[in-house]
């Protein structure tokens, strides 16, 4: 075939003078500090003479708005310390990250973890312990903090994290459609329901209203069938495991109980689970359902859309008021060598942020920090402070080197609860993939 | 991507065979001008192979240090009995039996179509080659919104007829198929300009003498332009089965392996096994074991193809 001579109207003498160009204003620019894309290309901080306190989170969304503006806050209180903040991917990514950083000797100076990963963390001493004196010098005490969430964050008796919240899974419920449906009281809200029967009544008065009753998602998420399953197991008394993993004691009476009700809310059409996070989000934004079961992080979303809608714990069903919940941690990665002014600054920090816990709080999450959780500021912030009595109650994941957030455990048990939910799978066969899981996971060899 | 590397290969082997039989004097020049190559041959294919190697014969942990203790072929023997690498390996090689015919036959028929027409034929190959320059990440964020059921795009499409939506991604016997569906509109375009060469390679006289001995416009496709496209063929059907074993980004972010595990390929599971569960001596071996897999599909290829050349 005929060769075309194509020509363009940029010849490659012009083109390689304008990148050229165009590197050298970049680098320019880089020296200057007048603009990030320079500096963001070098990888230069920019900063010179400055202690720098480099910090990793995994808060996207509007988590992510507040920790900035937490942080800000912290930089105008600190101008010579130059906070560097990374933001990973949540779940298995962040902490693959995190491992992998510590153990080769260039961890963060500061980092978030999730209160369940101190089992993973805790044992390969991955984290810097932190002595009560040290924590006193730099204005935090024991008795400042929720006590459920300090408790739960010491390993072999060493505090090892600084709680910053308590997130729990709750109930939102979109008080037009509630009302609609007649569960609402005199007052405008929605009394505790109690029982799965009486659940069961609300979902049906909800359906005839035309709209979808409870919405709780599955797809691309198996940790929120988990968050679903453990809160409801956890009321009725039950445990998942004993000797930090080793042992399965998932009992099989009060396991079934929770499945067949879940099962119950499939097979009847009362809960929406063909969806994904992002999706059940919208359903309950689009004021379609009556109920959302999800995790408290948003109430931003539909604060945002205006829309009428309240916050209450998870019910208590199965006897006993228990929500499946975490805490976001501060945590110190240990490092090759001790730097104690380091840690000092560090410390600092993590005072800072604490003090600006009614930011985080606006988000969704009940805050650790005593001080400002019993704030009239906090009591005001509504819906927020509906659900802050959970933090004393929560029902953190079993202690295992498998378990925690975005853990395998999760993975492995939210994935055939998500089946269950979408109606694909029996009571009986998710509760056998489910301790099928949880023998493999407790056999393999333990990695920390 | 991986055509620049398979042809790559073969004049590299081909060379080989010749100093066997002719043996011209050694020019240590030459080696000077492969160094840059070879460096980053050695540093990134041969140097993290050995090392995977001697990982999946310990106990290796991603969050302890040093390789840990030794296990022999304890991870091996691991592996054959866990039902769940095997599923995930199934799950790879289904994706890969389905994904490949689509992935094969398309691009040819697009690609013939494509070339016979005259004028703006610019604006059909950039529309079929436009979705592969799309990151996975994008990809998965379009279609996570075109099949979200409720308010997705396509499932308003089925409400529509009336129709129940087919779950999509909620679905254990659908969703594989979901990504199938997605991975052939992101990467059609590939083996679409791949066929769209080979077709401008074919000498315009065939095609004059063929009319003159009075084929017909269908013959002259069955007879003249699918047989002189035999080798194209070869290649995007190889090129495609590898890429499809390799199936990994898509599946990860659109469905992370569900539901329930049941669209979840091998790399998946090795990503989880060495990531999650921080068993990174055990994740090697089974990565060693989709690596041999592949090996021996590319070498099947090797075989196909200098029997193609023997032929000619």
């Amino acid at each position: 075939m005929a060769h075309k001579d194509v020509r363009s109207g940029l010849s490659r003498r012009g083109f390689l003078t304008g990148a050229a160009a165009l590197g050298a204003g970049l680098v320019t620019a880089g020296c200057a500090g007048t603009y990030d894309v320079g500096s963001g290309i070098t990888g230069s901080s920019g900063g010179d003479n400055q202690s720098t306190l480099v910090y990793w989170n995994l808060l996207t969304g509007g988590d992510g708005a507040h920790m900035v503006a937490m942080e800000d806050a912290y930089r105008k209180a600190h101008p010579n310390i130059d906070l560097q903040s990374t933001i990973l991917a949540w779940g298995a990514p962040y902490y693959t990250k995190l491992s992998l950083a510590i153990r080769s000797g260039s961890p963060p100076d500061v980092a978030i973890m999730h209160l369940s990963r101190i089992h993973q963390y805790g044992p390969p001493g991955m984290l810097t312990p932190i002595s009560l004196d040290l924590l006193a010098a730099h204005g935090m005490e024991p008795k400042d903090f929720t006590s459920l969430a300090f408790s739960k964050a010491h390993y072999n008796g060493q505090l090892l994290c600084i709680p910053l919240d308590t997130h729990p899974f709750v109930q939102y419920y979109n008080t037009k459609v509630c009302k609609k449906a007649g569960l609402l009281d005199s007052s405008g809200t929605l009394p505790p329901i109690k029982s799965p029967d009486a659940m069961l009544d609300a979902l049906r008065k909800l359906k005839k209203t035309g709209a979808t009753p409870v919405v709780c998602d599955t797809i691309n998420d198996p940790a929120t069938p988990w968050r679903l399953f453990y809160s409801l197991y956890s009321q009725a008394g039950g445990q998942v495991l004993a000797d930090n993993g080793k042992d399965i004691v998932l009992d099989k009476t009060l396991a079934t109980k929770v499945l067949t009700f879940i099962h119950q809310l499939a097979s009847e059409g009362l809960m929406s689970s063909n969806v994904d996070a992002g999706g059940g989000t919208a359903v309950f934004q689009a004021g379609d359902a009556g109920l959302y079961w999800e995790g408290e992080w948003n109430v931003t979303v539909f604060q945002a859309a205006k829309m009428a809608f309240s916050m209450q714990p998870f019910p208590a069903l199965f006897g006993k008021a228990a929500a499946q919940a975490d805490s976001h941690t501060f945590i110190l990665p240990k490092r090759t060598t001790a730097d104690p002014e380091k840690t000092s600054i560090a410390l600092t920090m993590i005072r800072t942020l604490l003090g600006q816990s009614l930011t985080w709080a606006e988000g969704g999450h009940i805050p650790a920090w005593l001080p400002i959780r019993d704030s009239a500021a906090y009591k005001k912030l509504k819906p927020q402070s509906n659900y802050q009595e959970v933090a004393s109650y929560a029902a953190y994941d079993p202690p295992a080197w498998y378990s925690g957030s975005g853990s395998d455990m999760e993975n492995y048990l939210g994935e055939p609860l998500a089946s269950l939910m979408l109606g694909a799978a029996s009571p009986q066969a998710t509760y056998d993939q489910m301790i099928g899981s949880l023998h493999t996971l407790s056999k393999e060899p333990v990695p920390v | 991507m991986s055509a620049p590397t398979a042809s790559a290969t073969l004049p590299r082997t081909a060379a080989a065979s010749q100093a066997k039989t002719a043996r011209p004097p050694r020019n240590w020049g030459n080696f000077g001008l492969v160094t840059p190559f070879l460096v980053f041959y050695i540093l990134f294919l041969i140097g993290p192979l050995i090392y995977d190697v001697v990982l999946s014969f310990f106990n290796t942990s991603l969050v302890k240090g040093g390789l840990g203790s030794f296990a022999g072929f304890g991870n091996y023997t691991e592996l054959f009995r866990d039902h769940q690498f095997w599923s995930a390996m199934w799950h790879t090689i289904l994706f890969t039996l389905v994904s490949t015919p689509p992935l094969v036959i398309l691009p040819l028929f697009f690609a013939i179509v494509v070339n016979r027409i005259k004028h703006g034929q610019w604006f059909f190959r950039l529309a079929f080659f436009l979705p592969y320059i799309l990151p996975s990440a994008a990809i998965a964020l379009v279609w996570l919104f075109i099949y979200e059921p409720g308010y997705g795009l396509i499932a308003g499409f089925f409400n529509l007829i009336g129709a129940g939506d087919p779950g999509w991604l909620s679905d254990p016997n659908v969703a594989l198929y979901s990504i199938v569906l997605v991975t052939v509109w992101w990467t059609i375009g590939f083996n679409f300009v791949l066929y769209l060469a080979g077709l401008q390679e074919i000498s315009p006289e065939l095609y004059e003498a063929s009319s003159l001995d009075g084929a017909s416009r269908w013959q002259q496709t069955w007879r003249l332009t699918i047989p002189m496209l035999g080798r194209t063929t070869t290649l995007v059907t190889v090129l495609q089965v590898i890429a499809s074993l390799k199936v990994f980004d898509q599946i990860y972010l659109i469905l992370q392996g569900g539901p329930n595990y049941a669209s979840r390929p091998a790399i998946e599971w090795i990503y989880d096994t060495a990531f999650t569960s921080q068993r990174v001596g055990y994740a090697s071996a089974a990565s060693f074991i989709l690596f041999i897999v592949i090996l021996i599909v590319s070498f099947v290829w090797l075989a196909l193809v200098r029997r193609q050349e023997s032929g000619v």
